[in-house]
């Protein structure tokens, strides 16, 4: 197979990076970028790229915790580079808040990301409702600019990228030799995954630009992220909720729960809200799947369901997506090599 | 009681501020006048970064250092309140680099969160093998004047802009109490052969993605002459000149090339950062700040000065303990004078 030809459908955080890391495995690959909806309009636009991992119920913590040493260590490296600013890559410094003892006094996380300590006295001051915090550096990554620079590099290596609808993995079999299924909430129509289920989010993108730190509430729902030019403040988790349409008491009360934690952002300005569902699952589905029809085989490689967490682990997943790709495209030169005979 | 107060910078304003508050109700005579030839936005404290942070040592300054930590305890109280953004007051963390280890600064129990770096934080920065991270706070200077000026005209204070040549200008007219908050320019005045310009130089730049400061020392070329950079809430300041004795506030091509090419190396990504404005500025450097009473005769009048200048790279730093001391000795001066029965306030 001298050029395998590799559509990767969806072009979010996930389908951007996993096909720029087939292009980097397997140089000889045609690889096509097919999606509805390119950034902005993305789920990932929404999300305000925070490296704080997601902990998946069913994926083993070792893979989880090297999927986001792996992105971290990828996104680190831009990070001090010269393209950071272009690439929306930053380090921001802040606090996780706790109303009540974590369920872990150190998240699986915590010897990747920088400086993790548990806060001083003097710093829980600032949140009289909070007993405990933690205080750690981490890194963010900006949309859109981030995906518009993982678009530049991919259209470098030659990648095309089409706007597309892909109603039916099978429509793309005469085209291609490997698909790969970046779809997130996608898959729930496109391949029938029933495991996979909406959890709304709904944010607050503001001009707050004295906000320099970071703030969680441990319990996930409160939080802070100041970008390069916008200030996340979020959120909701509702789980099963396919609503992409803002609610207004929804607004009031992620800017109330926000100001409690950091009351200067009461002079926030131009207020934008967004909505994604995160695609989520009990465990992130990375893996190869052979489809069958009328003696057709379609290899398939699925990496999506990435919830809350698509950020902190999408290089790590991508990397191994790319993995999958390749042994597809050994499978398929063996099979080949066997027809010949 | 007339007050003259020459100088309209952080020390100036603030210390005005300070005396209205604790003595304006307790004496109904008291009337404060601000001089100064220069206002923001064009004052010293106007051009700094405005970054809370003393010098790496204090030289055994014990007072200096209470006055920081008046100042930072101060400004962290009114971090909640409604006039912080109008303040020009948030919080930041950064990073202080170094190329060897150094002992813990005098501020350490001050700022929050204070710590060594990691190993994979030094990563960050080839060229550093030993660091600090803490949090502290920015004020920055043109939104703190402002605000300062909009408090005491509240307060009926009177502004005069006004290159005031002597003392004795004013207070041959009158005025009781002369507070000298003149700075680097204080020697016009009087002559104090420890007074210099520490010139500086910065660049303001378009970076928004910087997030922290980030302050590298050089403990052979001195304080503030090795790369700095400081986020502000609109621009981020690049800086890194101390110059001894250079009175020029022009902007020099060659300070902008080291201070460009230095912050670039410490932060690659400033490369593509786009350049707003360029400034010089003249700190007023000193051994120590010069806080204390002066009783001067003209002719038969005797004239109270409090000389509060001197404050180097540091007034926005230690301005408010400054205040606050200068406001004691104008409460020293009141009994003198018998205005007051006892003076108010906590007695350090």
């Amino acid at each position: 197979m001298a050029s395998p030809k590799v559509a990767v459908v969806g072009a979010g955080v996930i389908g951007l990076s996993t096909a720029l890391c087939i292009t980097e495995t397997c140089p000889s690959c045609s690889v096509t970028v097919l999606s509805d909806q390119f950034s902005p309009n993305t789920t990932s636009d929404v999300a305000a790229g925070m490296l704080i991992p997601h902990t998946y119920p069913d994926t083993p913590i070792h893979r989880q915790k090297q999927w986001f040493k792996e992105t971290f260590t990828y996104l680190f490296a831009i990070s001090i580079s010269a393209d950071a600013s272009e690439a929306g890559i930053h380090l921001v410094s802040g606090w996780q808040v706790f109303k009540s003892p974590p369920k872990e006094e150190l998240p699986f996380w915590s010897d990747i990301v920088l400086g993790f300590r548990a806060m001083s006295e003097a710093e829980l001051l600032k949140f009289p409702q909070h007993r405990f915090g933690q205080a750690f550096t981490t890194l963010k990554c900006d949309c859109p600019p981030y995906l518009l620079w993982l678009e530049k590099r991919l259209k470098a290596t030659g990648t095309q990228m089409y706007t597309r609808k892909v109603a039916d993995l099978w429509e793309l079999h005469s085209e291609y030799d490997i698909v790969v299924n970046c779809t997130g909430m996608g898959a729930h129509q496109l391949v029938g995954d029933k495991q996979l289920f909406p959890v709304r989010g709904q944010v607050l993108k503001v001009h707050a630009p004295w906000v320099k730190q970071f703030i969680r509430d441990g319990d996930g729902l409160t939080y802070i992220y100041p970008g390069i030019h916008r200030v996340t403040l979020g959120g909701t988790r509702e789980k099963g909720s396919w609503s992409l349409s803002p609610d207004t008491d929804t607004t009031r009360d992620i800017f109330d729960r926000c100001c409690s934690l950091e009351p200067s952002l009461q002079g926030a300005q131009e207020i934008e809200v967004k909505v994604g569902l995160r695609p989520s699952r009990q465990s992130v589905r990375v893996q190869r799947e052979i489809l069958s029809q009328g003696g057709v085989k379609l290899p398939v490689v699925h990496n999506y369901g990435h919830g809350a967490g698509g950020f902190s682990v999408h290089r790590g997943t991508a990397n191994e997506a790319a993995h999958l790709v390749g042994e597809c495209i050994s499978s398929l030169q063996g099979s080949s090599l066997r027809a010949k005979l | 009681m007339r007050v003259a107060i020459i100088g309209a910078g952080v020390i100036g304003l603030s210390s005005a501020l300070c005396i209205h508050e604790q003595f304006h109700s307790l004496v109904p005579s008291l009337e404060l006048e601000v001089y100064a030839d220069r206002f923001t936005p064009h004052t010293t404290s106007d051009g700094a970064a405005g970054l809370w942070q003393p010098y790496v040592s204090d030289h055994g300054k014990l007072q200096e250092t209470v006055w920081n930590k008046e100042t930072f305890d101060y400004l962290l109280g009114h971090m909640h309140s409604p006039a912080a953004k109008e303040m020009g007051l948030f919080l930041i963390s950064g990073y202080n680099l170094f190329t060897e280890p150094v002992p813990d600064p005098s501020w350490k129990n001050i700022v929050l969160g204070f710590r060594n770096l990691t190993p994979k934080e030094l990563e960050l920065f080839p060229g550093y093998s030993y660091g600090w991270f803490n949090t502290a706070l920015m004020l920055e200077g043109r939104s703190y004047l402002p605000w300062l000026t909009n408090r005491l005209t509240q307060r009926g204070v009177k502004f005069f802009h006004k290159k005031v040549e002597s003392f004795q200008e004013v207070s041959g007219d009158g005025v009781d109490v002369v507070l000298n908050c003149s700075g680097v320019r204080a020697g016009d005045l009087q002559p104090d052969p420890e007074l210099q310009p520490g010139r500086g130089q910065i660049i303001k730049v378009l970076a928004p993605w910087v997030k922290h400061f980030i302050i590298t020392h050089d403990l052979k070329s001195g304080v503030y002459n090795s790369p700095y950079v400081i986020p502000g809430s609109e621009f981020t300041v690049l800086g890194g000149i101390y110059q001894h004795g250079n009175w020029s506030e022009e902007n020099s091509a060659k300070d902008h090339k080291s201070i460009w090419d230095s912050c670039c190396r410490l932060l690659p990504a400033l490369q593509k950062a786009k350049i707003v404005d360029e400034w010089s500025g003249l700190r007023p450097a000193r051994p120590s700040v010069r806080l204390e009473r002066e009783s001067i005769r003209i002719g038969n009048l005797q004239a109270e000065v409090i000389h509060n200048y001197g404050h180097g790279g540091f007034g926005i730093t230690i301005h408010w303990g400054c205040a606050m001391a200068a406001a004691r000795l104008f409460g020293n001066i009141l009994q003198e004078k018998k205005q007051l029965a006892t003076p108010p306030g906590p007695r350090l």
